[in-house]
């Protein structure tokens, strides 16, 4: 993997060709790098992706609608046969922090890399959503292992997001989730509720019971 | 006010395993035989505790203050000073390969050399793996001229090692050069077996 950074604006980017990528998410055009053997992982706002996008990104490609995102730059690849969930997730989408998305889109590898990079696993989302909650939203131990091993185990008593207005811990988020009989996000692939349970469980996470002021079925 | 009880949601999934770590967390005291399966923060609170008892005194006092009084300090939720290595350290395989080699003279050059090493041995045995497949694929009518062989059989007996490959001749050199370029742009060799060239001398 090359060295990991953050590209800020497009200026430093060369542009080969764009292929326009078109479809039901959107045009999204896209340009090839040149002059770095690695990949451009573009997060940008997940409203825009899909599928044909993160395929795109597989191939090199990148979009070029970028707003407010910021790039993070890896030579590895993303497996194109990788569903993204992106699509067909409906929540509130996070933008901004890169961790926030990575952890939301289920790639551990970048969350991996930024936060060897010394990204903040406390740090929201422009929406407000914590790295936690984005992974624990989907069940995905794996994500919120990594988080867990920065050593910051008062992540398992943040409440702090914008889809968990009632401000419960993880653990009651991801059960509540759990104990509904409609719980898609639950049943993605890499999903693994009970080792997330478990990993917060070993990292200090609270089991008393909890007063909010509204119920989680309220946001 | 709603009350959020983890033990009703537990019900409502069904998943025994889950119902069992939640009450063997709920029924959980503190005890020096039960540190073990306490939270890692819990168990340096638990520490830092017992350090303090021997601050405070010594001889009969340090028992019975671990036995009696820090099982009522100390609860599963305890949060205590965990040591933790630099990001970089416990985040290494995400580091790049200049940034793991900048590391091998640093205060963490232990770990970085054991990853160096392990980035090493990983690109050894790429190369194997692709003069062996290269060679297989040889065997089943793949045109390859007598160097190209060479090349990848001294690959493959070398272990990957390119530079001991290189040490061999003149002419090998150039060759395994060229071989490294190749398979440099074949991108982990995703495309090997299908471009003649490669098998050309």
């Amino acid at each position: 993997m090359t060295a990991l950074r953050y590209v800020r604006d497009d200026s430093d980017l060369r542009v080969q060709r764009s292929v326009g990528v078109r479809g039901h998410y959107g045009s999204l055009g896209c340009a090839r790098l040149l002059g770095e053997q690695s990949l451009l992982v573009s997060y940008m706002p997940l409203a825009h992706c899909g599928r044909k996008f993160f395929h795109g990104l597989a191939r090199g490609y990148r979009a070029r609608e970028l707003t407010r995102s910021i790039l993070v730059t890896s030579s590895h690849s993303l497996n194109p046969r990788e569903p993204t969930r992106a699509a067909r997730v409906v929540m509130p989408r996070p933008t901004g922090a890169p961790l926030v998305v990575a952890c939301y889109a289920g790639r551990v590898a970048d969350v991996r890399a930024l936060l060897a990079s010394g990204a903040d696993p406390r740090a929201p989302s422009a929406e407000g959503d914590t790295p936690i909650f984005s992974c624990i939203h989907f069940g995905y131990a794996n994500i919120l292992e990594k988080l867990l091993a920065t050593g910051q185990y008062d992540l398992v008593h943040q409440v702090q997001t914008s889809f968990n207005p009632c401000y419960v811990p993880p653990l009651f988020y991801l059960l509540y989730y759990w104990a509904k009989p409609d719980r898609p996000q639950l049943k993605w692939p890499g999903s693994d509720p009970l080792e997330c349970v478990r990993l917060l469980m070993e990292a200090g996470a609270s089991v008393d019971a909890v007063e909010a002021q509204r119920s989680l079925s309220d946001s | 006010m709603v009350r959020h009880d983890v033990f009703e949601y537990a019900r409502q999934i069904g998943n025994a395993d889950l119902l069992r770590m939640l009450e063997a967390a709920a029924r959980l005291r503190y005890s020096p035989a039960t540190h073990g399966r306490f939270p890692r923060p819990a168990r340096y609170a638990a520490a830092e505790l017992l350090r303090l008892g021997y601050q405070i005194g010594s001889g009969i006092l340090v028992p019975v203050w671990a036995e009696h009084v820090i099982p009522f300090l100390v609860s599963r939720t305890s949060r205590g000073a965990v040591p933790t290595l630099p990001r970089s350290v416990v985040f290494i395989d995400g580091l790049s390969d200049e940034q793991v080699e900048a590391m091998l003279d640093g205060d963490y050059a232990e770990h970085a050399t054991v990853e160096h090493q392990r980035r090493l041995d990983a690109k050894k045995a790429r190369y194997v793996a692709i003069a062996a497949r290269t060679l297989a694929n040889h065997a089943v009518g793949m045109p390859m001229g007598p160097k190209a062989k060479r090349v990848n059989e001294l690959v493959c007996e070398c272990g990957g090692d390119l530079e001991e490959v290189a040490r061999t001749d003149e002419e090998t050199k150039e060759l395994v050069r060229e071989w490294i370029s190749k398979i440099s742009s074949y991108n982990g060799g995703a495309r090997l077996g299908t471009d003649p060239d490669f098998y050309s001398d």
